[in-house]
């Protein structure tokens, strides 16, 4: 029996191969020449035949850490960053929130609502359209002096003069987490009902008999027990967040004030726009990657699989004690 | 008293079942608003749209805005055919790797076979974008600028496809009929494109369906990669839309929004129950 189970292991890496070759070429490749090329003069518009080297500073001498210490000094990436966080978190505070309170009343097991099916495909259903065209689409509600929102806030009376919300840094921040806001909050909802849905409903049902109300339940039930998923939805979010581009780029191409440039507009204007700084934008993509290994560490080791290893140790405890009982024996 | 309770019990229910249904209502005018104003003005003049953008009903400048499309560089059906290859190739790839790499770790039992898993846990975090600068610089040295390839290759290591294909394969998957199948003499490769790939289908079809729109709406890389107009996919072409030729032309660029959504539109209404599901089945992960 054992033999015949090692005959068959070799199809284990034998069908791994594809996977591993396309990551090797793909993915890791890519990665560690983006590594290398931060430490180097890689500069201009691409050439076949051009070398490069390792960075050189003013007097000649091997400097393989000018194009890090440039980016940290600089301070559009500073801001970048700022932009970045900021942006992030006023979009991702309201939503998690309001994801929370529909995905509480859609699972409610008192009420229940007719049309929940309609109202999660429609709250879903910017997720899935291209950010590109939403971006597009936003910038044409919102045009100065005549758009959509502001003849409407003007039907309204709201305002007596339309806004200019592509002058304004401010106003391009908050435009853009807001569709970042309106495109996620469906994703994040449906993430939290089928949290709130695994739960074992006897927690809720003697909870009922104790004579919770909805809203201790929902405090000292629902809430604790969604923790790992609110946590997952953070890291995943945050580096989502770090990789914003579409929205920011297209709505407002990182202005005005450089308020909407991300770290990845950073980077892609480094790169692909004006002087072609291949080497200073490797180097602030490892920064990023940097920040985003250290999140997904965090979340890695606070959602590794608990039960296998408390498994794992039961099994290297079994295996101890019939070792001491075989050296006893002997 | 008693009476009186349940009957405010009831009450306070009515009232809570209103609230919810004024703020679900508001939350759907705001998802579906945006996507009804360009709908309706993709067929008004700009003209008309200056005078007063918001409109509820179409009118007759659908052929005029279609005709001044044609004049700059925006091109629907272009946009559509590459985007078309680019995301058909890649949902193959990764759904078919994916599925064979999940088979080679949920049906046989080789030494490397937690360490491996483990690792695929730790890539599925990192996005591609961090390493985008490496991987434009060895695209352009192979020669693979304006190709499609770089779009659809990689996508045979999707470490998240694998992930979920998985847990699949885990609570579904039975030893026994590859056993059966081996005794017949199947070779492994023919058991798993004839045995265990049928089985597999409700999860492929789920990932498909998230791939297939994943990699339609990309626009960073190819953004980088693609510069001449005919491989241009549909993002990159709605991109170019900020440009000055259709600065002023509100009507066209209303119009060569909605053409470019229109494929997704009918991809998520037909499937949306699969859809809701499947980003739902993803949230159970842990």
């Amino acid at each position: 029996m054992k033999h015949k189970n090692f005959s068959y292991a070799k199809y284990g890496y034998i069908f791994s191969i594809p996977f591993i070759l396309a990551f090797l070429t793909f993915s890791l490749y890519p990665l560690v020449y983006t590594v290398s090329i931060g430490f180097t003069d890689r500069a201009g518009v691409p050439t076949k035949d051009a070398e490069y080297g390792i960075l050189r500073d003013a007097e000649g001498d091997l400097d393989p850490f000018g194009n890090f210490r440039s980016i940290a000094n600089n301070r559009t990436f500073r801001t970048s960053l700022q932009n970045t966080f900021k942006i992030w978190g006023m979009n991702f505070i309201p939503q998690i929130l309001l994801a929370l309170i529909l995905a509480v009343w859609f699972t409610s097991r008192r009420v229940s609502f007719k049309g929940k099916g309609l109202f999660k495909v429609l709250f879903y259903m910017p997720n899935i359209i291209t950010a590109a065209t939403i971006a597009l689409l936003f910038r044409a509600l919102l045009l100065f002096p005549k758009g959509v929102v502001n003849d409407t806030l003007i039907a309204w009376g709201l305002i007596d003069q339309a806004i200019n919300f592509e002058a304004s840094p401010v106003a391009s921040q908050i435009v853009v987490a807001f569709i970042q806001f309106w495109m996620w909050y469906g994703y994040t909802m449906l993430i939290f009902i089928s949290g709130i849905l695994g739960m074992n409903p006897e927690m809720f049902e003697s909870a009922d008999i104790d004579g919770a109300n909805s809203f201790q339940q929902f405090l000292y039930i629902t809430l604790p027990n969604l923790r790992t998923i609110m946590l997952y939805t953070l890291v995943t979010s945050l580096i989502g967040g770090l990789n914003m581009f579409d929205i920011p780029h297209l709505y407002a191409s990182g202005g005005p004030d450089n308020a909407t440039t991300t770290t990845s507009i950073f980077i892609y204007n480094q790169a692909f726009l004006g002087r072609y700084l291949y080497n200073t934008a490797a180097a602030a993509s490892l920064i990023v990657f940097a920040i985003i290994a250290v999140l997904s560490s965090i979340l890695f080791f606070l959602m590794r699989d608990k039960e296998a290893a408390k498994l794992r140790k039961l099994k290297r405890q079994d295996n101890n004690a019939l070792k001491k009982s075989l050296l006893g024996v002997g | 008293m008693y009476h009186h309770n349940v009957k405010s019990y009831k009450n306070m229910k009515t009232v809570f079942k209103v609230f919810v249904y004024v703020v679900c209502i508001l939350l759907t005018i705001l998802s579906v608003i945006p996507f009804f104003i360009m709908i309706i003005n993709g067929t008004r003049s700009t003209p008309e749209i200056q005078q007063s953008a918001l409109a509820f009903l179409p009118s007759n400048a659908f052929k005029d805005n279609f005709q001044i499309l044609q004049r700059g560089s925006f091109d629907a059906f272009v946009g559509f055919k590459n985007s078309i290859i680019v995301s058909t190739g890649a949902t193959a790839c990764a759904v078919y790797f994916s599925s064979l790499t999940a088979y080679a770790l949920s049906a046989y039992d080789w030494r490397l076979r937690q360490p491996f898993f483990t690792f695929i846990l730790v890539v599925m975090m990192i996005p591609a974008q961090v390493s985008a600068i490496g991987f434009f610089q060895f695209m352009y040295r192979v020669n693979l600028v304006n190709s499609l390839l770089p779009f659809i290759v990689p996508a045979i290591a999707s470490p998240t496809i694998v992930f979920f294909m998985r847990q699949y394969l885990l609570s579904t998957f039975s030893i026994d009929i590859v056993n059966s199948a081996r005794i017949d003499g199947a070779r492994e490769l023919r058991i798993f494109n004839r045995i265990v790939l049928p089985m597999m289908k409700p999860a492929m079809a789920m990932q498909a369906i998230f791939i297939f729109v994943t990699t339609w709406n990309q626009l960073f890389m190819p953004l980088i990669l693609l510069t001449s107009t005919s491989k241009w996919t549909m993002p990159v072409m709605v991109s170019q839309l900020r440009g000055n030729i259709y600065r002023t032309e509100l009507g066209s660029i209303y119009l060569a929004l909605t053409m470019s959504v229109i494929p997704l539109f009918v991809v998520y209404f037909s499937l949306s129950k699969y859809i809701i599901a499947g980003v739902q089945l993803g949230g159970v992960k842990e």
